[in-house]
């Protein structure tokens, strides 16, 4: 993913700009989101991922770069010397609420009985940039997957569950797969607002690194059976601790209450895990705090 | 004025490559061969002026000139033979009716860029047209005019059709390139452009039917021949699908900048039964719906720019004075709804809620509020996606409300359509 190609002997050449009246200087071919960063700016993203290609689909992150006619996406726009961007005028502040009010038109609003709840990219970025008021009185879309329960939930493994009412298009899931885990378990399916992410038929997610995209997800689209229904998170206590299933020690956070471990998640170290586990590792913890000690 | 594209489109066995020979064709291929460099055909394209016919108008010469010249990779032409764009209807003729004066355009072009590689992407439901262009693919070869040193010059080509799904997005020109490689058809992000990352991730140059229809023709009359026809930024004839309320409608290859009127009334011997005419879209749906007004503009791309629309494809659709402008609208917005791809929210999902909003207006349950409802989803919609498609989505609403937004008041309180519908199902 580093798009100047630079090899370690390279001298680096940098490129000054500013965001948001700040100065930067970064490396060329850094995007404008990464430069953000480095200057503690936040820019809503719900499709962009460190260590996948971008594909610009949310459009969360769409900016104001002086000279430009349009907004231009934070996540792949490369920046420029002498570039001026601006992330919070009422044009970018309003494409934003535009996103925001598209996704959730549809959406169950299901926060209560959701997992992902406490924790939910939607539900954070519509506190802090969304409105509201609805303007929306259509019905909503549903994806009913058994037309006899009417339920959303589909296990597309023994662990996962897809609830696609949820799910807002971002494809981490799919690309983690693909991009990451080398196989194509998962795909998009139909087109435009009917579009669904699937296994394919009849043929359940199975690989060892599957369990991730539970934790990629941005919002609660993708819930794993252990964890469900079980626990709020913040009802939880968070310990930092290493994986000991095997030798690589992917660095790993345990939550727990009263003894008891509802999940597991990474702790991304880039040294080690790359911010992944495999399944063993994030799911094989029932044994903990059973008897013994 | 002289067909160029169409001098032989009503000879019964054009398709067929002796016929086509007979008829002057494949002399510009070794004209180009032996008398020109790729650069010197480069160079001379952009001297004609010739601009893409999909919709867009980029000079072809120019995105020609963007292949880089030193890659080490392969290089690739495609031919968009998608034709989605509701409307357009001539790449279906070129195709069917002339494929050898496609094909020579295409080798003529392969060989300007550096590509020894070439594909037709044809829309799946051309099921006769991708036979024709087989079978004439398959001619060509027997000739020599395909494949290994072609003519004795050197240069290898070899050239496929490739049939899509059917959907619109993959006119889009790469999501084509997906499409070809296998891939869910949607498009990719801009930067890189396809004339460095294209297909395969290789240099690709990607040009219409009709745009490389004409490169056979700018060969062998010159590029300055060509640049007298038509306007002087819009150069070379155009081929019109004209359609509905007109008596004949049809094809019609015309020089940029005829007026609207002459292909109307001239043409296409005028409004049906006598009817008034009331709104034109000038260059398939995607392009700004134009009044009646507006009648004797010039069908080119400045003229159709100052009046506020786009030549686009050049699909022209005729509207009589019982056309309701509400439903014209409502069927446009469905059909955006379903070409949607899905890759992008504002598009995903602001195609289907304006569809929804459409279909309670035309169903006489509107609320006066939804006008500037409508209105502030399209802003939330244009500029804002991936592809223009989401810029098209909005063209219909945006000025069918601009326009006629005494139409949408009518609807929305008097529960039915302001015109007269007549007895005819519009
Ligand atoms: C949604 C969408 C659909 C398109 N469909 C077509 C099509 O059916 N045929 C076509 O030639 N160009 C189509 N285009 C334009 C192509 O992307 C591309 O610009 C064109 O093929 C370039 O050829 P030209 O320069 O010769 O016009 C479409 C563009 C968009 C955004
Ligand atoms: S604008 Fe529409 S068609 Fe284009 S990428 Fe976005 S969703 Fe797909």
């Amino acid at each position: 993913m580093d798009r100047a190609d630079k090899t370690d002997t390279d001298e680096a050449d940098m490129v000054n700009l500013s965001i948001d009246g700040k100065e930067v200087t970064v490396e060329e071919g850094t995007t404008i989101l990464k430069a953000a960063q480095k200057l503690g700016i936040e820019i809503p993203t719900f499709c962009w991922h460190d260590k996948l290609e971008p594909v610009g689909a949310c459009r969360m992150c769409l900016v104001e770069v002086e000279k430009m006619s349009k907004l231009q996406i934070a996540c792949d726009t490369v920046v420029s010397e002498g570039m001026v961007v601006k992330t919070n005028t009422p044009q970018v502040i309003k494409a934003r609420k535009g996103v925001l009010e598209f996704l959730l038109i549809n959406h169950p609003l299901d926060c209560p009985t959701c997992d992902k709840g406490g924790e939910c990219d939607l539900q954070n970025f519509v506190f802090r940039y969304g409105s509201d008021k609805s303007r929306f009185v259509e019905e909503k879309r549903r994806f009913i997957v058994d037309p006899k329960s009417k339920l959303d939930d589909l296990s597309i493994s023994p662990q996962i569950i897809r609830n696609m009412n949820r799910c807002i298009l971002c494809r981490k899931c799919v690309r983690f797969i693909n991009q990451i885990a080398g196989e194509n378990d998962l795909g998009t399916f139909r087109r435009g607002a009917k579009s669904e992410i699937n296994m394919l038929p009849d043929i359940p997610v199975d690989n060892p690194y599957s369990g991730n995209v539970v934790e990629i997800c941005p919002v609660g689209a993708l819930t794993s059976q252990s964890f469900r229904y079980k626990i709020r998170v913040w009802q939880t206590e968070k310990v930092h601790t290493i994986c000991p299933n095997c030798g690589d020690g992917c660095n790993i956070t345990l939550w727990a209450k009263d003894d008891r471990v509802y999940r597991i998640t990474s702790r991304r170290n880039d040294r080690v895990d790359e911010g992944f586990l495999c399944d063993k590792g994030r799911f094989g913890f029932e044994f903990v705090g059973l008897g013994g000690g | 004025m002289e067909k160029i594209l169409f001098k032989y489109i009503d000879v019964p066995d054009q398709y067929e490559i002796d016929t086509y020979i007979k008829n002057g064709g494949y002399r510009a291929l070794p004209k180009a061969l032996k008398e020109y460099s790729p650069n010197d055909l480069i160079e001379m394209v952009k001297k004609s002026g010739l601009r893409g016919r999909g919709g867009a108008g980029f000079p072809a010469g120019l995105k020609w000139g963007f292949v880089p010249k030193d890659s080490p990779n392969p290089k690739f032409l495609l031919c968009n033979a998608d034709e989605g764009e509701p409307g357009t209807f001539k790449d279906r003729w070129l195709i069917e009716k002339d494929p050898h004066q496609l094909i020579e355009g295409i080798i003529i072009s392969s060989y300007a860029i550096g590509a020894h590689r070439a594909f037709i992407y044809i829309r799946g439901e051309f099921a006769f047209g991708a036979e024709r262009l087989k079978n004439a693919i398959s001619e060509a070869y027997q000739k020599g005019y395909l494949g290994r040193n072609i003519l004795g010059s050197g240069f290898d080509l070899d050239l496929e059709v490739y049939r899509g799904g059917g959907a619109y997005i993959c006119g889009e020109e790469t999501s084509l390139m997906e499409s070809i490689e296998g891939n869910r058809g949607n498009p990719r992000l801009k930067p890189p452009f396809p004339a460095s990352v294209g297909l395969y991730k290789n240099p690709t140059v990607i040009n219409n039917v009709e745009t490389l229809s004409n490169v056979p023709h700018i060969v062998l009359n010159g590029a300055l021949w060509y640049a007298k026809i038509g306007m002087p930024k819009s150069t070379g004839t155009k081929i019109f699908s004209l359609s509905g309320h007109v008596n004949r409608p049809g094809n019609y290859e015309l020089p940029m900048g005829t007026p609207l009127r002459e292909l109307i009334y001239d043409h296409g011997g005028g409004i049906k039964d006598e009817r008034e005419l009331k709104a034109v879209i000038p260059g398939g749906v995607s392009t700004p719906v134009l009044t009646s007004q507006l009648v004797n503009v010039k069908m080119d791309f400045e003229s159709l720019f100052e009046a506020g629309s786009l030549l686009g494809s050049g699909a022209v659709i005729v509207m009589d004075e019982t056309t309701c402008m509400v439903k014209v609208a409502y069927r446009l917005s469905r059909f955006y709804e379903h070409e949607s791809c899905g890759k992008c929210v504002p598009c995903r999902e602001g195609t289907r809620w304006i569809r929804m909003i459409m279909a309670r207006i035309e169903n006489g349950k509107g609320r006066e509020e939804d006008i500037d409802l409508l209105l502030d989803i399209c802003t939330n919609i244009a500029g804002k996606t991936v592809c223009p498609m989401g810029d098209a989505a909005v063209v219909p609403i945006m000025s069918t409300i601009q326009k006629f937004r005494e139409e949408y008041e009518y609807h929305i309180k008097n529960k039915k359509c302001m015109v007269d519908l007549g007895t005819r199902f519009v």
